[in-house]
C-alpha cells in the first residue's frame, strides 16, 4: 500500500497518494520534533511540515531499502538539527544542570511523566530516548536515522538511563529530607 | 508507580506514543507544497526565457557578422554555430528535468 503511494509520488509527483502518506505519518514525527524541541509545539509543527515538505521534494532519493517511517525520521532529525544550529534557543535546554532541582522536583511531584523529564538530557540523548523507546526503533535503525555508530547510540542510552535514574534517586533523597 | 530508569519495558510504558489528530496539518503542508512547485516553476521558465535569449544573442551574432548568405555564415562562424547548438541541446535535454 504504502509502497504503491511512494511510488505515485515518484513518478507523478501525486499531491493526493502524498497526503495519504501524511495523514498516515504525521502524528509520529510530530511527536518525535514535539518532544525533542520540548516544550514548544509551534516550533515543533514548523519543523514537522519543513520535514514533509522535504520529504516530497526529495521523495525521488527514496529507494525503499528501509521503512519509509524511518526515512522520515532521519529528515526530521537533520531539520531539527539544522534548526538548533540556526537558533540558539534550543541549546540553552542541553545546558540544563542535572543536579538543579527547583522546577525539576515540582515536576517530579505534581506528575511523574518520563516525557517532561527529558529535557534534562543533552539533545541526541533525548533524540535516541524518543526513537528508542516511543517509537519502538532498534539500535540499528536509530544509528541509521542519527548517522552515528551503533555503539553511540548504546551508549547515548544508557548514559541518558542514569542520568535520569540519578535525578530520580538525588530528587527522591532530597524530598524524604 | 515506582521510577524504574534502567528498566526498557518500564521506559517503553512511560514514553509510548500518543495519536497526534491530524487537524490541518496535511493542508498546510500541501498548500507550502503547491507554493514551492509555483516558484520552482517560475524560476525555470525564467531560466528557459534567459536561454532563448541566449540563442537569440548567437543567432543575431552569428548573422550581423558576416554580409554574406546565412548558409556560408554557418559555416564560417562554426563555433558560434556549436555554442548556439549545444545550448539548444542541453535547454531540449531539461526541459523534462524543469518540469514545465
Amino acid at each position: 500500500m504504502d509502497s504503491q503511494l511512494i511510488e505515485r509520488v515518484q513518478l507523478n509527483n501525486d499531491h493526493h497518494a502524498f497526503s495519504c502518506l501524511m495523514r498516515q505519518y504525521q502524528s509520529p514525527i510530530r511527536q518525535f520534533l514535539r518532544r525533542l524541541v520540548q516544550q514548544d509545539v509551534a516550533i515543533a509543527d514548523e519543523l514537522a511540515q519543513d520535514t514533509f515538505l522535504k520529504a516530497f521534494i526529495h521523495i525521488k532519493t527514496y529507494r525503499g531499502d528501509g521503512k519509509f517511517l524511518s526515512w522520515l525520521f532521519k529528515i526530521a532529525y537533520q531539520e531539527f538539527i539544522s534548526s538548533t544550529r540556526k537558533k540558539s534557543d534550543f541549546s540553552n535546554s542541553d545546558l540544563v544542570d542535572v543536579t538543579d532541582n527547583g522546577n525539576f522536583e515540582r515536576e517530579m511531584i505534581a506528575n511523574q511523566a518520563v516525557k517532561s523529564l527529558l529535557k534534562h538530557l543533552k539533545v541526541d540523548e533525548r533524540a535516541v530516548f524518543i526513537l528508542h523507546f516511543s517509537h519502538d526503533l532498534s539500535h540499528q535503525e536509530v544509528s541509521n536515522i542519527m548517522k552515528i555508530p551503533l555503539g553511540s547510540v548504546k551508549s547515548l542510552i544508557r548514559r541518558g538511563k542514569l542520568k535520569l535514574q540519578a535525578i530520580a534517586n538525588n530528587n527522591e533523597a532530597n524530598h524524604e529530607e | 508507580m515506582k521510577n524504574d530508569f534502567l528498566n526498557d519495558d518500564w521506559l517503553k510504558q512511560q514514553l509510548k506514543e500518543e495519536d497526534i489528530d491530524n487537524d490541518d496539518f496535511t493542508d498546510i503542508v500541501l498548500s507550502k507544497i503547491k507554493q514551492t512547485q509555483h516558484q520552482q516553476k517560475a524560476f525555470n521558465y525564467s531560466l528557459l526565457g534567459c536561454a532563448f535569449l541566449m540563442i537569440t544573442y548567437f543567432l543575431i551574432t552569428l548573422l550581423s557578422t558576416t554580409n554574406d548568405t546565412f548558409l556560408t555564415a554557418i559555416s564560417t562562424n562554426e563555433s558560434i554555430c556549436f555554442g548556439a547548438t549545444i545550448t539548444m541541446l542541453a535547454l531540449i535535454l531539461s526541459l523534462e528535468e524543469l518540469e514545465l
